[in-house]
């Protein structure tokens, strides 16, 4: 992973800490069915049509 | 009348009866934001521009004009809302905002109403944490025991309202910052379904994720404040189908499910308040366990950095060292996500949102704890509780982000206090633009757990 030069261990760490952890998650919940599409904006219009 | 302790609702009472003026409550909150400054609520406050406010706002009340119920209310700001008179910073040196006359929508629709926008509040940095620790001006302290914390980001909202400064406050919510002062604070926050309530002019966080919310000492103060948030408003997109708020006055028994399984887990002492506090509504909350938890909080994760980095992109070119180191942090890791990893996470907030309509039974109210802890000390890198070991800022996120994942409406209010003294807040979820519905069965709850009518 490449770096800015200016960042310091600590910020580092974080972002290599926060990257690893979010990769596990959204790699373990893989989800691959054709109808999983991303969720539309959030309208209560939106909202209806999943109440339905 | 007790200036310090009263609820908004008791100090619109008091000024219709003209048991004190506007100003002189004005007077009231400026002295009291003074007493207490070391708890380091406020950004800026005007002395001036608020009694001038008062000083108006006192006369149409005295010649029985009032403009609407909030008239004459001092309300206190978070410094991510743009305002006409205060310069707008979210507490970072990164590319602070000068007063241009312009007031985030809410902000001008209760100024229009004749409340005092009383000043602006202290803030986690560009609202990107929930501990209220990362502010240039300094962290914000718990007015219960000033050695905790406030948690965030809304931290000094939540700090003038429970201290007496304001009747009431303005918080945003991305993760729960609204409700996780709120509780830690002890007192009420509510956070509207996305897309009800108008973020225009309020600094983005996360664009899909943030809503603006009300913090107040009661839940009837919240019922009042709501008209002032919620409809559309041609300044935001998201709210082209939003519906007025009109609270419901009276509903039936609510369906409750309790929440549980991993990542729900809590400390013994707020478990046992939570379960006491339920028991006092004499309503059946049945366990229900949701899985996959911690997946999408990695969605929810994902969807925030990216969405957070894209808004800041070009000040953290420019000027990287403008924000603080943690804060710079989180936006690098965002740099580094790809699109497809994006749409990963936006595919698991539609399998989040599905689990929570389709696939759980019927329910009216999801009720958890805000918090899983009370509010730690400052300087605590990590808490520990029912087997977990997690970072403070983790701590305090942990059962709010996925309402803003899901965008449904939440609200936190107070039930208990743990063995130091500290607030714990019960966490109530509703459906979609349910919001008045779940705010009445909010009072239920209030209403049995607090004895609040």
């Amino acid at each position: 992973m490449k770096f800015v030069a200016d960042l310091n261990e600590d910020q580092r760490r974080r972002i290599a800490a926060t990257l690893d952890r979010i990769r596990a998650g959204l790699m373990e919940k893989k989800i691959e069915s054709p109808g999983e599409e991303p969720a539309p904006v959030f309208v209560p219009e939106a909202f209806d049509a999943f109440e339905k | 009348m007790h200036l310090k302790s009263d609820t908004m609702s008791q100090k619109i009472a008091a000024l219709a009866a003209g048991e004190y003026s506007a100003l002189s409550l004005a007077e009231h909150s400026l002295e009291r934001a003074k007493k207490l400054a070391s708890l380091n609520a406020f950004v800026t406050f005007d002395d001036s521009l608020v009694l001038k406010q008062a000083e108006v706002a006192s006369q149409r009340i005295a010649s029985g004009r009032p403009i609407s119920p909030i008239d004459g209310i001092p309300i206190a700001v978070k410094d991510n809302y743009l305002t006409a008179d205060y310069p707008t910073t979210a507490c970072s040196d990164a590319r602070p905002i000068a007063p241009e006359n312009i007031d985030a929508t809410i902000v001008a629709n209760l100024r229009a109403a004749g409340a005092i926008i009383f000043g602006k509040t202290n803030m986690h940095e560009w609202a990107y944490g929930a501990t209220n620790t990362t502010s240039n001006i300094g962290a914000t302290k718990n007015p219960y025991n000033q050695e905790h914390i406030t948690g965030g980001s809304s931290g000094g909202s939540a700090v003038a309202v429970a201290s007496g400064m304001v009747g009431a406050a303005l918080g945003s919510d991305t993760g729960g910052s609204v409700r996780i002062p709120s509780s830690a604070c002890g007192i009420y926050g509510f956070k509207p379904t996305y897309g009800r309530a108008s973020r225009h002019g309020i600094l983005p966080l996360s664009w899909s994720l943030d809503a603006p919310g009300p913090m107040a000492r009661s839940l009837a103060d919240i019922e009042v404040l709501l008209p002032f948030f919620m409809g559309q408003d041609p300044h935001d997109p998201s709210t082209f189908n939003a519906k007025p708020f009109r609270a419901i006055v009276k509903t039936g028994t609510p369906r409750v499910l309790n929440l549980y399984g991993e990542g729900f887990e809590r400390s013994d002492e707020v478990d046992l308040v939570i379960r006491q506090a339920i028991e006092k509504t004499e309503l059946v909350a049945e366990d229900y366990e949701l899985t996959d938890l911690w997946r999408y909080f990695s969605g929810w994760e994902t969807i925030l950095h990216c969405e957070a980095t894209s808004y800041h992109l070009q000040a953290l070119e420019k000027n990287p060292e403008g924000f603080s180191a943690v804060t710079r942090a989180h936006l690098e890791a965002g740099r580094r996500l790809s699109a497809l990893e994006l749409l990963e996470a936006q595919k698991l907030r539609a399998s989040l949102m599905r689990s929570l309509y389709y696939e759980m039974p019927d329910w009216d109210v999801l009720v958890l704890p805000t918090l899983p802890i009370p509010a730690p000390k400052h300087g605590e890198d990590c808490q520990e509780f029912g087997g977990r070991k997690v970072t403070t800022q983790d701590s305090m996120t942990w059962f709010c982000w996925f309402g803003n994942m899901s965008g449904l409406p939440c609200l936190t209010i107070p039930v208990g206090v743990s063995e130091l003294g500290l607030p714990i807040g019960m966490m109530l979820m509703g459906k979609a633009g349910r919001d008045e519905e779940l705010l009445a069965v909010a009072r239920i709850f209030d209403q049995r757990i607090n004895g609040c009518s």
